[in-house]
């Protein structure tokens, strides 16, 4: 997967490195080229300007072996292939090769057809015109040039030939140069460009191909292999990518999404746990219960009938007090396997909080334990059962209670306030707020290695006195709210619930302050 | 009456019928039966005053049971008991006409408190014929024969014993309340009624909720509980948490 996104990048850089450096490459060639055609041409055009100035004494006297000694000095220059000169019907006149002189040139070869496109003669034309470029029948590229002679007082009053005296064009000076030093340099200047532009493409894909790599495909594979254990079973596992980009953000909020997701798992497993214990206490509860009236019918009866045999008495005493006490326990857990939070409303937590203080403030006294309230003010309502969050907390502050050395006693705190950004939901900001509740005791505490386990069922440090339900049933009823129950505890120190509950909505408050049913 | 009152125990649990035979067979005489169908040739042939059944039999349910004698002989007093005692039986039992519910496993006093009343239950087999009207109170709710529901005006409900159960206990002695702020649920305790025969009668609550006060006048004079006037009868007053919900379960006078 990441090698062919990899692949992909390279293939597409290259391409887009190919296409604009290929166009440069090609830009720059051909300004080249003209740069050295225009070279030449002007050199050619200086050179034939200079044939021209140099032979005219000749023409003017009309002694052609003094214009033909011009010429071949000229043409023996490297370089120069040919000079010519025609006469206006195309016949040579002279040459530096002598074997031209007196043929015909056909006008529609190349070396005139820029003039003579049409039969009429053009009697001035510019430089660009003038030059031509052709390979000869050796296969040798060649750059021509035509400069035209014109009439001038000179020539038709001179008495050495006529020339006549309307004639514009006396003859034409042909020069022909060999391109070959021209393009030997424009294919070493292709070649070093091309090599470039090779190295350039490569170096371009491949400082990409790294960076992609670097940047975007580590920190992916780092990602993807932590996905892949995640979805082999370990939710604990956290992605480290520490950059602050796209996938450095990518890589926060998969560990944000891990931790919710290894929070809603704990919670679904409890959940679990409690709904399966909560069946099997259903259907326990109804095997047992049946045995269990037996024994207590029998021992009760026996009781009424033990008269006044005291050690009889006594032991039946035992057993029905026993069987009751078996009773209670099968009752808890039937009560427990149909926690339900049936009524919810927009009530106010702190009404709340003084019933379920009402109810556990004799028992507290007699413990010498005080309870010190701390509740704000203006609080929104919450929506909750109230008759089940009252539950939760009697269970808290009665678990509180007995946290407290048995002699010396203590004091438990509840404090209720508003928290802004509770984590319960991921609406609105309004929807983020929750009361908070925090039940603090000054007691013994929990022991760290108990501290994981004090919200499972059938979980008790209380011994005999306690059925190891109580702290199953408040986290079930705060889960069935939708809120959160957290716990921290010092050994020694104390132990301090703190509940987190939502408020209620708009609308239920509303009904709240309608007419009572 | 000529001779003792017949009783017919029904339960698939072998023990039960025993222990019932045990403790009842001194002053009744105990018919029993493991299953539905045993149960209902013994009622036709045998015409037993009382019956005590358990909810989950063999074949048909108690509650058919109970409906199917009750439609042949409306003045049937039966107990439903069950070891699967959730409050809903409870008051699922007492809304089709039940006299008692006895949640199992019970004593030998529960049993013999609850057999007591329906014996005199049917004694006093004429007015209780009028099951469910008659003596209670118009906008009163009931639950079965036991106990009644009257919402007031504010909001609270307040909570009493019927007539008709009143008249199947003896001289009452000592009436236990629920204590204020205590949670009643509906077909939970809602009193526990001590009698001069030395019996102890758990009457069932007609609704959940929340306990506001008790009638402080039973602690003292247990026996105004029966006082129709100054409306001395009512036990507690609560502020109930599913009025809407469990009044359906309730029968209106």
């Amino acid at each position: 997967m990441t090698s062919k996104i990899s692949h992909k990048l390279i293939v597409g850089v290259a391409g887009v490195a190919i296409v604009i450096i290929g166009v440069f490459a090609w830009v720059i060639l051909d300004s080249q080229q003209r740069l050295l055609l225009g070279d030449l041409e002007r050199s050619a055009n200086q050179l034939s300007a200079t044939i021209k100035s140099s032979t005219r004494e000749g023409m003017m006297l009309n002694r052609p072996e003094a214009v033909q000694a011009i010429i071949s000095t000229i043409g023996a220059q490297e370089g120069i292939e040919k000079v010519r000169i025609f006469n206006k019907e195309g016949r040579i006149i002279l040459s530096t090769d002598p074997k031209d002189a007196g043929k015909m040139v056909d006008k529609r070869t190349e070396a005139c057809y820029m003039c003579h496109t049409a039969d009429q003669p053009l009697e001035r034309v510019p430089v660009s015109q003038r030059v031509r470029t052709f390979k000869t029948s050796a296969g040798v590229s060649t750059f021509g040039i035509i400069d035209p002679i014109y009439n001038e007082r000179g020539c038709w009053q001179s008495s050495c030939h006529a020339h006549p005296k309307n004639q514009t064009v006396l003859g034409v000076l042909d020069i022909t140069m060999s391109m070959a030093d021209v393009e030997r340099a424009a294919r070493d200047g292709r070649a070093r460009l091309l090599t470039f532009a090779l190295i350039a493409i490569a170096a371009t894909s491949l400082m990409i191909y790294w960076l992609v790599g670097r940047i975007v495909l580590q920190p992916v594979r780092r990602i993807a292999a932590v996905t892949r254990k995640v979805a082999d079973g370990d939710l604990s596992q956290k992605v480290d990518v520490k950059t602050r980009d796209e996938i450095g953000k990518l890589g926060d909020s998969f560990n944000d999404m891990m931790q919710k997701l290894a929070d809603a798992q704990r919670q679904l497993l409890q959940a679990n746990k409690l709904a399966s214990v909560g069946r099997l206490a259903a259907g326990v509860a109804h095997e047992i219960n049946n045995p269990l009236t037996g024994v207590l019918t029998y021992s009760s009866f026996l009781l009424k009938r033990a008269g006044k045999d005291s050690e009889l008495k006594e032991d039946l005493e035992v057993i029905v007090r026993e069987t009751k006490r078996c009773r209670e326990i099968v009752k808890g857990l039937l009560d427990f396997s149909r926690q339900s939070v049936s009524e919810r409303r927009a009530v106010p937590i702190n009404d709340i909080v003084h019933d379920a203080c009402r109810i556990v403030k004799n028992p507290l006294s007699m413990q010498k334990t005080s309870l010190v309230l701390n509740l704000g003010e203006n609080l929104p309502l919450i929506h909750a059962d109230a008759s089940r969050m009252q539950q939760v907390l009697v269970n808290l502050l009665v678990n509180a209670g007995d946290a407290m050395p048995e002699e010396a006693g203590g004091t438990i705190t509840v404090t209720t306030d508003l928290v802004d950004n509770a984590g319960l939901g991921t609406g609105p900001e309004e929807q983020r707020k929750a009361v908070r509740i925090r039940v603090s005791d000054t007691g013994s505490g929990i022991e760290a290695k108990d501290i994981d386990k004090i919200f499972e069922p059938f979980f008790s440090t209380k011994g005999t006195r306690g059925n190891g339900l109580g702290l199953a049933i408040v986290w079930g009823i705060i889960e069935g709210h939708g809120g959160r129950l957290t716990v921290q505890s010092e050994v020694g120190k104390g132990t301090t619930f703190t509940i987190l509950v939502p408020l209620a909505h708009p609308a239920a408050i509303e009904s709240r302050n309608g007419p009572l049913p | 009456m000529t001779g003792p009152l017949k009783v017919l125990v029904v339960d698939d649990e072998q023990v039960i019928l025993d222990s019932a035979r045990k403790i009842l067979g001194a002053d009744l005489q105990v018919l029993t039966a493991p299953d539905a169908e045993t149960a209902s040739r013994i009622l036709s042939s045998e015409a037993p005053d009382i019956v005590i059944s358990d909810l989950v039999l063999p074949g048909a349910s108690g509650m058919k049971l109970l409906e199917t004698s009750l439609e042949h002989d409306p003045g049937l007093v039966i107990i439903l008991t069950t070891g699967f005692s959730t409050v809903e039986n409870a008051v699922a039992a007492l809304k089709h006409g039940a006299f008692d519910f006895l949640p199992k496993p019970f004593t030998c006093d529960e049993l013999l408190s609850s057999v007591a009343r329906a014996c005199r239950a049917v004694e006093l087999r004429l007015t209780l014929g009028a099951r469910g009207s008659g003596a209670a109170r118009r906008g009163d709710f009931n639950l079965g024969i036991q106990t009644w529901a009257r919402p007031e005006r504010d909001g609270t409900v307040l909570l009493g014993v019927t007539e008709l159960e009143l008249q199947t206990l003896d001289r009452i002695e000592r009436v236990e309340l629920p204590e204020t702020g205590a949670e009643l649920r509906q077909g939970g305790r809602l009193v526990s009624v001590l009698t001069a025969d030395g019996l102890a009668h758990s009457l069932w609550s007609p609704l959940s909720g929340r306990v506001l006060s008790g009638n402080d006048l039973l602690r003292d004079q247990p026996e105004s509980l029966r006082d129709a006037r100054n409306g001395a009868r009512w036990v507690v007053r609560i502020r109930p948490t599913d009025l809407d919900g469990e009044l359906p379960n309730l029968v209106e006078s």
